[in-house]
């Protein structure tokens, strides 16, 4: 079986070689160094995903992915930058690119194989996709009421500070997402909000909330999975976005998604429309990948 | 008038007897002849001895007359001021009571009473005048005096012995005593700090070449706090000579602390703008560098490295991710970041902060936190960055202290016990929290550089230099103060927070 054939496209030579040389080993590369070296290849809609700096000479990476995206709509686009990934979460949103890898000193290749893995299969789901080869499950729960949820989120909590020396602000984000998948996933016919926030509630039978804790050497993670699927990548982009610039400072809806991932090391969404919604919340367990905060949102 | 008066008592009794003797028949006519010859040489007598007395009574009165108005002149002269002379002589000129002497005795009795007139005028107007400016003097006296007493910088008037002549209010609150209690007193026994900088050298400097002495730095205690003064002289002349000299205490300590807030801000935002457009430009390459080091220690064999290669390019890898770290530090401390206060009590904050802190040794560290007992602690503040701030000044002194036990183990000494002390108490409008502890001291010339980003006196990779950086703008966005003294014995870091006003939050 032929490799799928990822596009690298970064005008620093050294990014582009040290990102080849790790996808190498399970892809098929190829290297460009601006976006009109990248839209001249023969051959450019045999890529199956197509990996860009954002900052340019030329073309910048948005512009370069969105034309690609017209010429071929089955490539998947990645955006990758050293810059502060908050800055182009407007950029993100207006030329429909929900992944923005962060160039982390030191690399983080786990992410790096996670997203584009995901991108090119398609497999967006399951937070052990994003953990070291030694991952362990911890628990696993299933929430069906709002005593349910309250119980768990304490047991979370309880259960991490066994492996590890803080769990930060871990408990704000678990409040935040639990409460949104609770109260404010499950929509009627017509879709409004069935359930009133903070009120005593017990899930209909074909609703429940899905969490489970996972560790590895290096972090832990928690993902949160409704099965409602009512979350839409561009209200999250919206949401977060608003909030970065300040527009929604007394909004408070959308503001637990913008607080999450600014309190989480890493807050990843997963949406499968109508079916599925899945948070997953990672935290490294020493001061490691510092830099900017990735974006990782994908939509079925 | 009186020898007068004999006269006429003489010529008119000569009168009576000659004419008795004249009237009488019994008088022989030779007694009669020679009695009047006796008789006229009476009258002959008197009459001279009247004139005589005219004359003289006449010299007096001229020369009481000159004298007068000679007096009159020179009164005026001296009580006009030497610009006016000049046309109050010209007056006086054209007075003919002055140029001219009357022909009578009434018309002399007239110009005395006339010039007595003017002169009691003069008196009194001059009387109004000198009543008004010493009401305007006094006025002036109790300004300067409310003026003297109302500076917060210390001022006293010393003579040449140093002993206090006059003083104010400030000076005598730095002093720590009464002011009543200082009058007379030598300054320098009293003024703390004072002989240290050799103030009698330049209280006599100044007696002597009257050049005024400023600028000179003065560090005093007084009571618990260390006061910041500039030091001066000042010389007072009485006759072109110094007679006093006054001594300047200008409180520059806020000033001081403003100041060097006000560097390091200016510092910080310099820093700021260039860092975020350095530190993104650096992160490219940086992650380049570290990416490429890592895929060559995972995938050695593609590219040919030895077990030597390797080692080398691990190095590079720590090397880039150190260069990371500081990076890292730098864009935390230019970045601007919303501050979500609240109003809560600082202790809890200083205690959650000295769980956090992971130094090795911490533990045999004596820690203690000492709240004013009975005065609220409640600060305004976004409590995730004042923990930073905690964090940050413990982990300093734990290192410190945890320096100074092993140089005393290494030198033989014992008893010396690590010990950090946390005090909070009020002062003002401030709550303070004051970290002391006893470690290595931070020596006097490096005090100055300690909240400059960069600046540090660990090893390479083992800090950034920018915590105590970070810390200051941390303070500075909660219009709050971050200072430290240090001697030998003791560092105290200053952590002041201002009191959150009333209704507020």
């Amino acid at each position: 079986m032929n490799k799928p054939k990822i596009l690298i496209v970064d005008d620093e030579k050294i990014i582009r070689e040290m990102l080849a040389d790790h996808l190498d080993e399970h892809y098929e590369t190829e290297k460009a160094a601006n976006a009109k070296e990248a839209l001249a290849l023969p051959h450019l809609a045999h890529f199956n995903l197509v990996i860009s700096d954002i900052n340019m000479p030329g073309l910048s990476g948005p512009e370069l992915l969105r034309e690609i995206k017209s010429r071929h709509p089955g490539i998947k686009v990645v955006l990758i930058t050293a810059y502060n990934v908050d800055d182009y979460v407007r950029c993100a949103k207006e030329y429909g690119v929900c992944n923005i890898i962060s160039k982390t000193v030191p690399f983080n290749y786990t992410e790096l194989d996670a997203v584009v893995h995901g991108l090119i299969t398609e497999e967006i789901f399951d937070i052990e996709r994003y953990m070291e080869k030694d991952v362990r499950v911890l628990r696993e729960y299933v929430i069906r009421s709002s005593s349910d949820a309250k119980e768990v989120r304490e047991n979370v909590l309880k259960t991490l500070l066994d492996y590890v020396k803080n769990t930060g602000e871990l408990k704000l984000v678990l409040d935040e997402i639990v409460t949104n998948a609770l109260y404010h996933s499950p929509k009627d016919e017509y879709g409004n909000e069935k359930y009133e926030e903070f009120s005593e509630i017990t899930l209909a039978e074909n609703e429940y909330i899905y969490v489970k804790i996972v560790l590895d050497n290096e972090k832990y993670g928690v993902s949160i999975v409704d099965n409602q699927g009512n979350l839409s990548k561009d209200i999250v982009l919206y949401k977060i976005d608003r909030h970065i610039k300040g527009e929604g400072i007394l909004d408070d809806s959308g503001r637990g998604i913008f607080m999450s991932r600014i309190f989480a090391d890493r807050l990843i969404i997963n949406i499968a429309p109508k079916r599925k919604t899945e948070f997953l919340i990672l935290n490294y367990r020493n001061e490691k990948y510092k830099g900017f905060k990735p974006l990782y949102i994908n939509e079925l | 008038m009186g020898s007068d008066k004999k006269q006429y008592v003489i010529a008119g009794a000569a009168t009576v007897v000659f004419t008795a003797m004249a009237l009488l028949p019994s008088v022989p006519p030779a007694a009669k002849a020679a009695g009047a010859g006796l008789f006229l040489g009476v009258l002959v007598y008197c009459y001279k001895a009247v004139k005589k007395s005219h004359a003289e009574f006449e010299k007096t009165v001229i020369s009481f007359h000159d004298l007068l108005t000679e007096s009159f002149t020179t009164l005026l002269r001296e009580i006009t001021g030497p610009e006016n002379v000049q046309s109050v002589l010209e007056v006086l000129e054209e007075q003919p009571l002055l140029s001219r002497r009357p022909a009578t005795l009434a018309g002399y009795l007239d110009h005395y009473r006339s010039l007595f007139n003017k002169q009691k005028n003069i008196f009194n107007e001059k009387n109004r005048q000198i009543r008004f400016l010493n009401e305007r003097i006094l006025f002036s006296k109790q300004q300067l005096e409310a003026v003297f007493d109302a500076l917060t910088d210390g001022l006293c008037i010393v003579d040449e012995y140093m002993r206090i002549f006059r003083l104010n209010r400030a000076y005598a609150r730095y002093a720590n005593h009464e002011l009543k209690h200082l009058l007379g007193k030598n300054s320098h026994e009293f003024f703390p700090g004072t002989k240290r900088i050799h103030a009698d050298q330049h209280v006599n400097k100044t007696f002597q070449t009257g050049e005024p002495v400023s600028g000179i730095k003065l560090d005093s205690v007084v009571g618990d706090s260390k006061l910041f003064f500039e030091y001066g002289t000042f010389p007072i002349y009485k006759d072109s000579r110094v007679v006093y000299v006054l001594e300047h205490f200008r409180n520059v300590t806020n000033e001081r602390k403003i100041n060097e807030q006000l560097i390091r801000s200016s510092n910080l935002a310099t820093i700021g703008t260039m860092i975020t457009g350095i530190a993104h430009e650096m992160n490219n390459p940086l992650s380049g560098i570290s990416g490429c080091a890592t895929n060559m220690v995972q995938m050695a064999k593609n590219y040919g490295l030895n077990d030597k290669g390797i080692e080398r390019i691990k190095d590079i890898l720590d090397c880039a991710n150190r260069a990371e770290v500081i990076l890292k530090d730098l864009l935390d401390l230019s970045r601007k970041r919303e501050i979500q206060f609240v109003i809560t009590s600082v202790v809890p904050i200083i205690e959650k902060s000295m769980q956090s802190i992971h130094v090795q040794g911490y533990k045999s560290v004596k820690k203690t936190i000492e709240p004013q007992p009975g005065v609220s602690n409640l600060i305004n503040c976004d409590p995730p960055r004042i923990m930073q701030v905690f964090i940050n000044v413990i982990a300093n002194a734990t290192l410190s202290v945890l320096e100074k036990a092993a140089v005393s183990e290494a030198a033989g000494a014992s008893g010396y016990a690590p010990e950090i002390r946390i005090e909070v108490k009020r002062e003002g409008n401030y709550i303070v929290a004051m970290v002391i502890d006893n470690g290595m001291g931070i020596p006097a010339d490096k005090m100055p550089y300690v909240f400059d980003p960069f600046f540090t006196t660990r090893s390479p990779g083992e800090g950034t230099g920018l915590g105590l950086s970070i810390c200051s703008k941390i303070m500075m966005e909660h219009n709050g103060r971050i200072s430290a003294e240090s001697d030998a014995d003791h560092t105290v870091f200053f952590l002041e927070f201002p009191v959150p006003a009333r209704g507020q939050g």
